[in-house]
Parts: C-alpha cells; sequence; structure tokens
C-alpha cells in the first residue's frame, strides 16, 4: 500500500506543480528544509493560502557557474551567506526590502536579509580536557587532536578560514602550519566530523557554540562544552534572498516577513539549535545564552575577492 | 537473430548510450580548453593526480591479494550454513554508503574503537591511527575484497570437476594444481577485476575526506567537486574531469593488453557440492577475515541498537525513505535491465555481421561502459546542467535520476547477464528456430529458468546500490529522500543515535533483501555470473 501511496504522490506533486499558480519555488538546504522550515512552510501555507515548494540548493550553486543563466523560481532561505560568496551567484539577485528591521541594525547587504545566525566555534569533551582553552594560542599548547571539516566542500570549515583570516591576517597561513599536526582529520561535511568526535575520535571538533545545548537539554550529557574565545566566536548568518527573475515578489517577501515574525524566530533555537536573528519575547534557556561576543565576519567583497587565494594559502600550509 | 524489433531496440540504446558518451567528452574538451590556464602547471593538481593513481592502485592491489589468498578457503565453507551467511553478509561491504563504511571501520580501528577499549582494559598503549593514506587504502581493502573474491569464486566454478579429480590421479602438488590448473581461470578475471576496483578506487570521495587526515590526501574527484561547487570554475572542472577521463581510459586499456582473450570454456553442468575437508588454515583466514569484514559491520549494528531504532522504524520518515528508495531501485533496474538486455543481444547481433564487426562491438561496449569512463559526480552535473530548468517536475526528474543510477550500474549487470545469455543463444537458438518456439513462450520455458539468478542478482545491486546511494539524489527536492539522505539528515538535526540507528537498518534491510532475492531467483545450480 505504501508502495501504491508514494507512487501516488510522485504522480500527484507532477500534476499539483504544473496546475499551481499561487506558488513558491524555493531553494534550500535539507536541513532548514525539515526543521524550523517545514514549521514555516506548513503555516504559511494555511495563512496564505498558497504552496511553498523547497528545492535543493546544492543543484542552483552548480548551475550559478554557468554563465546567463536564469533560475526559476523565487528565492532562496535559510541558505549560510558564506555560501552565496561567488559573483555568479550574487548577480541572480534582486534587494529584498523589508520593513521589520529590527535586531540586524548592522547588517549593511541589501541582498539578503539575515533569519537567523550561528556562532563557530569548537566543541570539547571536558571528560578529556581539564586544562581551560581560551584562545587560538591555547588550542595550540594544548597539543590536542581536533577535527575541522574541509573548507572546500564544507561551510563551518570555510568560517574557520575565514576566522582565522580575521584574526591573523598575514600570518593565518604561519597559524595553520602550527596547527596542521594536530589536525586528525578534515571530513566534507559537519554532520561527518560531528559524528567522529561522537564516536570519541578526538577531544575537540570544529562546529557550533550551540551544540553543547542541545547535548544538555535533550541527550541530558553534560560535558560537551564549547570553547570560550577571548577573541570572539566567529558569526554565520543564514539569509534569505530573492532572485530578479521571481514571478512572484509579493508572496515572498511576505514570506520572509512570515519567517522574521515572532512566531517562526521562537522555533529557530529548538529547530534549528541556532539564534533567533531579532529579539523574542520568550527567553530562551540559559543553555543558548552565547558565552562569549559575536565577533563580526569579514566584509563579504573581501571574502569574494580573496577565495581562492586564501583556499590555496590555506593548502599550501598543511600539504607542505 | 530474433526479430528485426530486438535489433532496432538494440541499435537505438547503443545509439542513445554512444551519443551520450561522446557528447561529453566533446563537451568536456571543449569548456577545458576554453580557459587559458592549465590547471596541471599547479604543483599541487600534479600532487592530487600522482596521490589518486597510487591509492588506487594499492588499494586495489590489496583487495586482489587477499581475496586470492581468502577465495580457496571460502570455497571450502561455502556450502555449509555458515558459510552461507557468511558470504551473504561478506558481499555487503560493497553496497553500503561510504560514511557507513567508514564509520564501521572506525568503530573497529579508531581511536574510540573497539580495539582501543579492547586495550585500555588490557592495559596497553593504542597506536593505530588509521588517518591518512593507509587508513584509505585499508577502507578500500574493506569494500573491494569481498567484491574481488566473489569474482574469483565465480571463475573457479567454471573448472569442470573432472580437472581436479584428473589432478589428483596423476599427482600434482597443490602448488602445480594452481598453476596449471586454476591460474588460468583466475588470470583473465584477474586483470579485469584489478581495472573495475582501480575505477572505484579512482573515484573515492567521501572515504578520502573523512579517513584522509590532511589535505595531502586529496583525489581528483574532490578537485572536480570543489571546482564545480566552490570555485564556480567550470573550465578547470572540466580539465580535470578529463584527466580523469584519460587516466581510466589508459589504464583500462593497459589492464586490457594483459587480460587477453576470455576462456572460451563451457561451465559445468551441476555444481559440485564441496566435500572438501575444512582446514586449520581455512579457519584461521575465515576468522581472520571475519574480525576484519564482520566485525565492523556487527559494531555498526550494535551502534544502532539503541532506544531510537524503534521509534525510527515506526515513523513515517523512515517507512516513506525505505519505500522511496524501494521504487528508486526497482525502477532502476527494470530500466537497467532493459538497457542491458538490448545491449547484449546488440552484441550477438553483431557476431553475425560480415563487415564492420569490430567497430560495432566496439561502440556497443562503449555504450555499456559511460559511467565506467566518468565517475558520477561529472555524470551528475552535466546532466543535471542539462536539465536544470525541469527540476521541479517531480516526475521527470525522478526519470532522470532513474536514467542516472541505470548507467552507473549498466557495466555491472550487463556483465552479470552477458556469460548466460550468450550460453543460452548458443545453446537454444537453432533447437527453437527448428521447433518454432518463440516469444513469450519461449522466454518461459527456455530461457528464465536459466536467466532468473543473474536477474535476480542484477535487481538486487540496483535495489542495495539505491538505498546507499548519496549523489544522485542530492539533486532532488529534498523532499524525497532515500535511507542514506534519511542519515545524513539525522546527522545535520545532532541525532546521532538517530542517524546510527538507520546505518542499522540499512544493513539489515540490505541484508534481507540479498537474502530474500536469493531464494526468490533461485535458478537450477548453473550460475554463470561472470561480473
Amino acid at each position: 500500500m505504501n508502495i501504491l501511496r508514494m507512487i501516488c504522490l510522485l504522480v500527484l506533486s507532477h500534476g499539483s506543480l504544473t496546475a499551481f499558480g499561487n506558488e513558491l519555488v524555493v531553494y534550500t538546504t535539507s536541513s532548514f528544509a525539515s526543521g524550523v522550515g517545514k514549521f514555516a512552510k506548513d503555516n504559511f501555507e494555511k495563512k496564505y493560502n498558497c504552496k511553498v515548494d523547497y528545492q535543493s540548493f546544492s543543484g542552483l550553486e552548480q548551475m550559478a557557474s554557468r554563465k546567463g543563466y536564469k533560475p526559476k523560481g523565487d528565492g532562496i532561505v535559510g541558505v549560510s551567506y558564506e555560501l552565496l560568496v561567488k559573483n555568479d551567484l550574487m548577480s541572480l539577485f534582486v534587494p529584498l526590502e523589508i520593513e521589520k528591521r529590527e535586531g540586524f541594525s548592522g547588517w549593511e547587504d541589501k541582498r539578503f536579509i539575515p533569519i537567523f545566525y550561528a556562532l563557530l566555534g569548537f566543541v570539547y569533551d571536558s571528560n578529556k580536557i581539564s586544562k581551560p582553552i581560551e584562545s587560538f594560542e591555547d588550542l595550540l599548547k594544548s597539543h590536542q587532536k581536533i577535527i575541522v571539516t574541509d573548507p572546500r566542500t564544507s561551510n563551518p570549515g570555510f568560517g574557520l578560514l575565514l576566522w582565522i583570516k580575521r584574526i591573523y591576517g598575514e600570518r593565518a597561513k604561519d597559524y595553520w602550519k602550527r596547527l596542521s599536526p594536530q589536525i586528525l582529520t578534515s571530513p566534507k561535511s559537519w554532520s561527518e566530523s560531528y559524528s567522529l568526535f561522537m564516536k570519541g575520535e578526538a577531544p575537540i571538533v570544529l562546529g557550533f557554540n550551540t551544540s553543547p545545548a542541545y547535548h544538555r537539554l535533550v541527550d541530558h550529557k553534560k560535558n560537551f562544552k564549547a570553547i570560550k574565545f577571548k577573541e570572539g566566536n566567529y558569526v554565520q548568518y543564514s539569509v534569505a534572498g530573492m532572485f530578479k527573475e521571481s514571478k512572484h515578489k509579493e508572496l515572498f517577501k511576505k514570506f520572509v516577513e512570515y519567517l522574521l515574525s515572532e512566531e517562526v524566530q521562537t522555533e529557530i533555537a529548538f529547530k534549528d539549535w541556532s539564534y533567533p536573528i531579532r529579539p523574542i519575547k520568550k527567553s530562551l534557556p540559559e543553555e543558548f545564552r552565547p558565552i562569549t561576543e559575536k565577533d563580526a565576519p569579514l566584509p563579504i567583497e573581501q571574502v569574494n575577492k580573496n577565495k581562492k587565494k586564501w583556499v590555496k594559502e590555506w593548502l599550501e600550509a598543511l600539504v607542505s | 537473430m530474433r526479430t528485426n524489433k530486438s535489433f532496432i531496440f538494440a541499435l537505438s540504446t547503443t545509439i542513445l548510450l554512444d551519443l551520450l558518451c561522446i557528447s561529453l567528452i566533446v563537451i568536456l574538451s571543449a569548456v577545458a580548453f576554453q580557459s587559458s590556464t592549465w590547471v596541471f602547471s599547479d604543483q599541487y593538481a600534479i600532487k592530487v593526480l600522482k596521490f589518486t593513481i597510487l591509492q588506487a592502485f594499492f588499494g586495489s592491489a590489496l583487495s586482489i591479494f587477499f581475496a586470492l589468498v581468502s577465495v580457496f578457503s571460502v570455497r571450502r565453507i561455502q556450502n555449509t550454513n555458515f558459510g552461507k551467511i557468511f558470504t551473504t553478509i561478506l558481499n555487503l561491504p560493497f553496497f553500503i554508503p561510504s560514511i557507513v563504511g567508514c564509520l564501521s571501520l572506525i568503530l573497529l580501528l579508531g581511536q574510540g574503537g573497539f580495539f582501543a577499549h579492547l586495550c585500555h582494559i588490557l592495559g596497553l598503549p593504542y597506536q593505530i591511527v588509521i588517518y591518512g593514506v593507509g587508513g584509505i587504502i585499508l577502507c578500500h581493502v574493506f569494500y573491494y575484497t569481498p567484491f574481488a573474491l566473489r569474482i574469483f569464486n565465480k571463475s573457479l566454478d567454471m573448472i569442470q570437476p573432472e580437472y581436479g579429480r584428473l589432478s589428483q590421479q596423476i599427482g600434482l602438488s597443490r602448488f602445480d594444481q594452481f598453476r596449471y590448473v586454476e591460474w588460468p581461470f583466475l588470470k583473465n578475471d584477474l586483470f579485469s577485476t584489478f581495472g573495475i576496483i582501480f575505477m572505484y578506487c579512482l573515484r573515492s570521495f567521501t572515504t578520502v575526506l573523512i579517513l584522509g587526515g590532511t589535505p595531502k590526501t586529496t583525489t581528483l574527484e574532490v578537485s572536480i567537486f570543489q571546482a564545480i561547487n566552490f570555485d564556480g570554475d567550470l573550465e578547470m572542472a572540466a580539465q580535470l574531469a578529463l584527466a580523469q577521463f584519460l587516466t581510466t581510459i589508459s589504464f583500462l586499456g593497459f589492464f586490457r593488453i594483459f587480460s587477453g582473450e576470455r576462456q572460451k570454456t563451457k561451465p559445468p553442468l551441476q555444481k559440485k557440492a564441496a566435500l572438501a575437508k575444512i582446514k586449520f588454515i581455512d579457519k584461521f583466514l575465515i576468522l581472520s577475515s571475519g574480525i576484519f569484514f564482520l566485525l565492523p559491520l556487527i559494531l555498526v549494528v550494535m551502534d544502532g541498537m539503541n532506544k531510537k531504532i524503534l521509534p525510527l522504524l515506526v515513523s513515517v520518515e523512515f517507512k516513506n525513505a525505505f519505500f522511496f528508495s524501494l521504487i528508486l531501485g526497482i525502477s532502476t533496474a527494470a530500466l537497467t535491465l532493459m538497457l542491458a538486455f538490448s545491449l547484449v543481444y546488440g552484441s550477438l547481433f553483431s557476431e553475425k555481421l560480415k563487415k564492420f564487426k569490430k567497430t560495432f562491438a566496439f561502440f556497443i561496449e562503449l555504450a555499456g561502459n559511460t559511467s565506467i569512463l566518468f565517475s558520477s559526480t561529472v555524470l551528475g552535473a552535466a546532466i543535471y546542467f542539462l536539465f536544470f530548468n525541469k527540476v521541479r517536475e517531480t516526475l521527470f526528474m525522478f526519470g532522470i535520476i532513474i536514467f542516472l543510477n541505470s548507467i552507473m550500474f549498466l557495466p555491472s549487470v550487463v556483465r552479470i547477464i552477458k556469460t548466460p545469455v550468450q550460453a543460452q543463444y548458443s545453446k537454444y537458438e537453432r533447437l527453437c528456430m527448428l521447433l518454432n518456439i518463440r516469444g513469450f513462450e519461449k522466454w518461459r520455458k527456455i530461457d528464465w529458468p536459466v536467466l532468473k539468478e543473474p536477474i535476480g542478482y542484477s535487481i538486487l545491486t540496483c535495489i542495495i546500490f539505491s538505498l546507499g546511494d548519496a549523489k544522485t539524489i542530492l539533486f532532488f527536492n529534498p523532499a524525497f529522500e532515500n535511507l542514506t539522505s534519511l542519515l545524513y539528515r539525522k546527522m545535520s538535526l545532532h541525532e546521532f543515535d538517530s542517524a546510527a540507528s538507520v546505518g542499522t537498518l540499512l544493513l539489515f534491510i540490505s541484508f534481507l533483501i540479498a537474502a530474500g532475492l536469493k531464494k526468490l531467483f533461485r535458478g537450477n545450480g548453473i550460475d554463470y555470473d561472470q561480473s
């Protein structure tokens, strides 16, 4: 029966997609689509009597490198800002004018609207590390093995590259060289590297500051903690952006406004283990309180210009 | 040949797949030479190329070596009950998604793994570090030794039982028996199997990144991915893909020279039940391969047997992922079999041609091997670029993914069905014509009883691969997920216990499907599979 149902679903979704006029096509990641994105989609569809169709962002990323490409659909949501740092990709978007901009006054890029953010950090197992680590230099002195994701295939990995660049500037390559012996391995994605960490392969892993909150609130484990960096923690924003070619600009704007509403923002902490972009009425549990200050990201133009050079630098530091 | 219809079908399949293959080469070359810079002017790219080839070489050489060492022991135990389960499980590492495979090895040999715990209990220091070149090669041995073992086992099945008796009568030593009787049968498959495993190792991606350690151990596949997804540099991606294609084709040519013509032998009519005594060396080899091949899988199962497994099993998302994988697998199997049969019948036809015999045979072979020449990253990206604007038409995309997967599995399925179809044809075609048995009746009475076992194995390959496929599904609407994408999604939501349970269930389901299909499609004891 299930197979029949699945076939019907395939056929029906085929029909409905071509028949529905009032429909948004939004590119996103699978974790957003099944987390807070699902909540937002279900409620938005009821509220505005429309349909929201999530499509895979990975495909869009590949397509954008093709010259003269015009995307079909309306925009992107819940995609990390760093992933958009590509000239071809950024030229697809048109500025999104949203009135209620409270909470992200420092944000300057008009093409995108931040929806939520995460603080990049290192999570460690306090059963294995007793001496506190408070800075990137301490991390070196600890001589502990760490797992960091590959910046060429993963977002946090690329974030760390920028973070170290921000702190060390010209000396970043030298820092990577010194850190190199401590890197156990660099998997493709956060999921894989965190999985290795959970299996006890290394005592420290590159991840997000909110992971310990998950372990405390859901797993009831207290030994996982985030390193308090005196340099501050690098912020990674997840944003929304509208395509120039969108045929439902008003509806898409409403969808983004809905993502910024109290209703959705309150859900972000528990569904995506990230921070809401604007102040919310309901106070979040103690575990969510950021342990350090936000360290503002590098200007996107600078990142865009130097990205290839910096990755090459990272490669040279680790390969030599 | 049977009818004109089947010839037209064979011809159109060949043309379609050849067009795909040739246009890929043309497009890649056109894009690659658009750029003024040449990727291999960079030292790092040359290092990557060297490393890719070296790790693939050692990975495949070791897999072949271990398979050769253990194949005789496996043959002696395979007809016992334990042996049957052992060989079915032994096939699984080849099918499971790379992430589960890597994690299973880490559970065995990692810093927090089984042996580390054992050493800790015994008070010994644990020194093994599996991250680095060693880890990558070890993981390839874990995946591909069982695969090679299976092929060698089938090659040895082709030896007539009389040979064994004769060599005993004339008093050949065990080594001489191997040298004069078994080696000629193994030799041909040795190089072709080496070639296939080499190709698989050449494309490793997830394994290399997880177990590789630092980026010193990058393969061409990772660089292609980086060029497309990170740099957005299609010219560089095309150059790398072209380099990968040239490496593949030159090594294939090299192996072809070595393997020479396949021995034409009649398969034995009855598979002899092994009467051989199980020796001490067998027990030793089975035990050690059990530790290396089965223990990691057992550890994966134990890891997933947590309190999340039952809620997961009854959850809607699991059911959806399972049935979606199943539909994907069955549809892929149907299409792959259709393409494979038409190519195989096409090659039978080509043998009758008077002119252009070799050219036609070459094009048929090319059609069947597109996915051997291009990695799934390249094929996937190319097909996705072509059809991106259709991506929202779910049914259309579903078709595209099935087509892509079919091309992936086509080389294996053609290998599985080719020998039995050819044998059937040479044996019965004349007789059927004389007796006027044709169409469905011929299929039901003559072909099906013999072909059902290889068909069953082809279906199995397609279904289990579809459960564990992580690449093509990536481009699909996130609402549709197979078991592997469910596993990744669970991990991305911090639910590592649930992810482990998905891995366990994936293994169980693969095992059940393998055992079930084996029973369902059990043939008359003749197994022509030559993989």
